[in-house]
């Protein structure tokens, strides 16, 4: 069988000590993903403003960099999820579903990393293989659930979800109300401020009217059914059994959601957490897929870093 | 020919290889757990549908806690006054929003009930005077101080008709609690008879409690 060198039994836990710079340079993908987990670890702490875990996760990212046997040891991910259970846990609506999402992944880290016994090393190849597993299952459930929610949602197959986004969340309305949407950002401006009468303390006021063109309406409900099928295709795509031959379209269509999802709403956990699950999905000879995830992950940096450049800052600013 | 399972043989611990092959459904049975109980308690209770808890149903719904909003209205002797309680309890008020039933939003009334409000003029659309909370030494010794006697809280949400495009608030819940001995509305005296406040800039600074959240 032709396995990759990153998948054989010893690598990891066998090297310690030995100083091979292969492994301090952290190329194998099983590294990949557990350096980037990690990462995207310290970056939802920085996000959620979690000083104290933010601290001791750096930390644990820094170590984990240095000593490759660190970063694929069981204690590491279960330290990881004992830290951020009692927060979702106790403070559990101040979480978003990415957070969650997240600390799934690091509980199968953990659960790859298990030992067989306390003397026995890691298998390399079994735990890439339960990765592999784990990461399919959870992207096909996650969007097994997207889709039944907005399935069975009123306001989303009637299009005013999107509605209301592109009319009212700055997000969408900087990338898509202006431009195809057509709007003048005046009227938009007006409808924000129609939205703020009637949310205001002490407002009287039962109900606004909102102002948009037809071109809107068209652009909602392209939106709600391209939404439905590609989430709906992804659960379908990861959660049935197909074909060796077949597994590039589950990966294409991960990277099609992801660029056509975030780059208009910048939900960057998700996006992460999902490249970093789509990357640990490879097989040991889908050499380019790799790459494939690792470019989308740097453009969704990229996006985080310079989206505000991109669009005009008078809605943003209002 | 295997020999037959005894009970005894049941209660002896899965074999290691067992539990390698097993352990890979324990995340996923978790996800679907605790997914199943968010869409419950989505139908049930109302409950947030996304940004809040781990339900996945992300961008599903236009009432969700981060567009739902809370009114606020204080009765001091026979009059009654729009309040805006900002950011004061801020982790209760995202509570009440996620989950708008009776228990979250009475302890966030009783809590706003126990405060001292003070009247100033409004900054935004609506009433032309607005209380806002003082985080001050207690107030009842001021001679424009009048005793409150009730706090009512309205947690409303808002739909969408993309036909007509109106936009329109619906109440989830509400609640009137009597407001404790002590807690006071102040009304500074007006000298110009305008019915006006102090201006917003000499608004009291508010008490943060906990962290707003949504998205």
């Amino acid at each position: 069988m032709n396995r990759s060198p990153a998948l054989t039994a010893t690598a990891g836990a066998a090297t310690v000590g030995q100083f091979k710079l292969t492994d301090r340079l952290c190329f194998r993908p099983l590294d990949l993903v557990c350096l980037l987990t990690l990462l995207q670890m310290v970056y939802l702490t920085f996000a959620a403003q979690s000083v104290f875990l933010y601290g001791v996760l750096l930390k644990l990212w820094l170590l984990a960099l240095v000593w490759p046997a660190f970063r694929r040891s069981f204690v590491l991910w279960l330290s990881i999820v004992a830290l951020w259970t009692p927060p979702l846990i106790w403070q559990w609506c101040n979480h978003e579903d990415h957070v969650y999402f997240s600390v799934y992944w690091c509980a199968a880290l953990a659960l790859a990393f298990w030992p067989a016994s306390a003397t026995t090393r890691i298998d390399g190849a079994e735990a890439a293989r339960f990765l592999r597993h784990s990461a399919r299952l959870l992207i096909g459930l996650c969007f097994l659930f997207a889709a039944l929610w907005k399935l069975v949602s009123p306001e989303f197959t009637s299009d005013a979800l999107f509605h209301y986004k592109l009319l009212l969340d700055d997000r969408f309305s900087e990338s898509l109300a202006r431009w195809p949407g057509g709007m003048a950002p005046a009227v938009l401006l007006g409808n924000y401020a129609a939205v703020e009468s009637l949310t205001a303390a002490g407002s009287t006021i039962d109900q606004v009217q909102l102002v948009y063109s037809p071109r809107i309406s068209w652009l909602a409900r392209g939106m709600t059914w391209w939404t439905v099928a590609i989430e709906g295709f992804l659960a379908l795509a990861f959660l049935w059994p197909v074909a060796r031959r077949l597994y590039w379209i589950r990966n294409a269509s991960l990277i099609l959601f992801a660029v056509s999802t975030y780059l208009v709403a910048p939900v960057m956990g998700y996006g992460f957490t999902l490249m970093i699950m789509g990357l640990a999905n490879c097989q040991p000879d889908e050499r380019k897929t790799r790459w494939a995830f690792v470019i989308a992950l740097a453009g969704l940096i990229s996006i985080l870093l310079f989206r505000d450049h991109w669009f005009p800052a008078d809605i943003r600013d209002r | 020919m295997s020999p037959p399972v005894t009970s005894a043989d049941r209660s002896v611990a899965p074999t290691d290889s067992a539990w390698r092959r097993r352990r890979i459904w324990l995340v996923p049975a978790l996800l679907c757990v605790v997914a199943g109980i968010h869409m419950i308690r989505h139908f049930t209770l109302n409950q947030s549908s996304w940004g809040a808890g781990c339900g996945f149903g992300m961008f599903a719904t236009v009432d969700h806690h981060g567009s739902r909003f809370i009114r606020c209205q204080l009765e001091a002797g026979q009059r009654q006054f729009a309040a805006d309680p900002g950011d004061l309890f801020a982790y209760q008020q995202l509570k009440a929003r996620v989950l708008p039933t009776r228990p979250p939003l009475l302890e966030l009334a009783r809590n706003l009930a126990c405060h001292d409000w003070l009247l100033v003029t409004a900054a935004a659309p609506g009433p032309p005077r607005i209380a806002v909370p003082v985080n001050s030494t207690p107030q009842p010794d001021r001679p424009d101080a009048t005793p409150l006697t009730r706090l009512r809280l309205e947690l409303c949400g808002i739909r969408l008709d993309p036909h007509s495009g109106q936009l329109q608030r619906f109440v989830l819940e509400r609640c009137t609690v009597a407001a404790p001995p002590g807690a006071v509305l102040v009304m500074p005296f007006d000298p110009a008879g305008t019915g006006h406040g102090p201006p917003a800039a000499e608004r009291p600074q508010r008490v943060a409690h906990g962290k707003a959240g949504g998205r």
